[in-house]
């Protein structure tokens, strides 16, 4: 291969990134997200600006800016974090093991991965919001801090 | 009703019955609901609380844990305050690179402790023991901090 470069070839130290088309996006603790779509650049600057990441089938697209990407590798895309959107669906537990809900979104700040509250959803207790200064863990379920007072439960509620 | 006497010599009020821990869910410090609570030890001479045995669901070996590994006895639930290195048992393993590189077949522990000492790599027909060293980090799945290269290096577990 020929170059035209100015200063010192780095080629080496550069990643073509077709290769990284259709890789693994693994979060901070191993959770499989989906696959890479898309690697979007900026149109001034040449620099890589986030990646898609293809979900799989009926799932959402997600966009994952490169403030959230720890590393690009010929094998996989490592993020330095766990999304928060990918917790959903997770059981809230109370510090007594109650079992008050699933986690069905995210109040977050702007589009970032910092959430202010998880909503919460269970039949009786319906839609409600918990603040993540109540959360203590959030890994396969989500637990919650002892001072937490869950709402209610209600068989018939006026709307 | 007849109250019921008491020669505890000290206040029972406080106190949990073997009632309050048989049957309930058994969830570790990253909220993974382990089993049902199906045994309570107690020592012999010492008639100390030992620890707790978990139902895990049927066709599953079940597990003894420690009292130091409990955190807390809850009114529904038993937390501990470990995460147990049995439930590893079948996550992908990944390379520094993030390459996959098979599953987690089997685990050796340190003692009767919860501190892992290796892992047996599975992929297709081979076997790989990896040493605890070579972990980076243990979460949904395990990620190690070598290449796949280094696994390759290793002698294969016959």
């Amino acid at each position: 291969m020929d170059f035209i470069t100015e200063g010192n070839i780095q080629y080496e130290k550069t990643l073509n990134l077709k290769e990284v088309l259709s890789k693994k996006v693994i979060s901070k603790n191993g959770l499989l997200i989906g696959k890479v779509s898309e690697i979007r650049m900026s149109n001034n600057g040449m620099n890589v600006q986030g990646i898609v990441v293809s979900r799989g089938f009926l799932k959402n697209r997600l966009y994952i800016s490169k403030s959230y990407i720890d590393k690009l590798t010929d094998d996989s895309v490592i993020l330095k974090i766990d999304p928060f959107l990918m917790s959903r669906g997770l059981k809230i537990v109370t510090s007594e093991g109650e079992v008050i809900g699933k986690a069905v979104d995210f109040i977050r700040k702007d589009l970032s991965n910092d959430i202010t509250a998880i909503v919460a959803y269970s039949f009786l207790r319906r839609k409600f919001n918990i603040p993540t200064k109540y959360v203590k863990s959030k890994e396969y379920s989500i637990i919650l801090k002892p001072h937490y007072e869950p709402t209610k439960k209600y068989f018939w509620q006026r709307s | 009703m007849n109250q019921q006497k008491s020669i505890s010599g000290k206040d029972l009020d406080e106190a949990i019955t073997s009632d309050d821990v048989l049957g309930k869910e058994v969830i570790d410090s990253d909220g993974r609901f382990i089993g049902i609570t199906e045994k309570v030890f107690i020592h012999p001479t010492l008639l100390d609380f030992v620890g707790i045995s978990v139902d895990k669901g049927f066709l599953k070996k079940g597990l003894s844990i420690g009292k130091d590994f409990i955190e807390k006895i809850g009114s529904q639930a038993v937390f501990l305050n470990i995460s147990v290195a049995y439930e590893i048992k079948g996550m992908k393993v990944f390379d520094k690179n993030g390459k996959k590189l098979g599953k987690v077949s089997g685990i050796a522990l340190k003692g009767s402790g919860n501190d892992i000492d290796a892992i047996t790599l599975s992929r297709l027909t081979k076997k790989w023991i990896i040493p605890s060293k070579m972990i980076d980090k243990i979460g949904y799945n395990v990620i190690l901090n070598v290449k796949e290269e280094d696994i390759l290096n290793l002698e294969e577990d016959k």
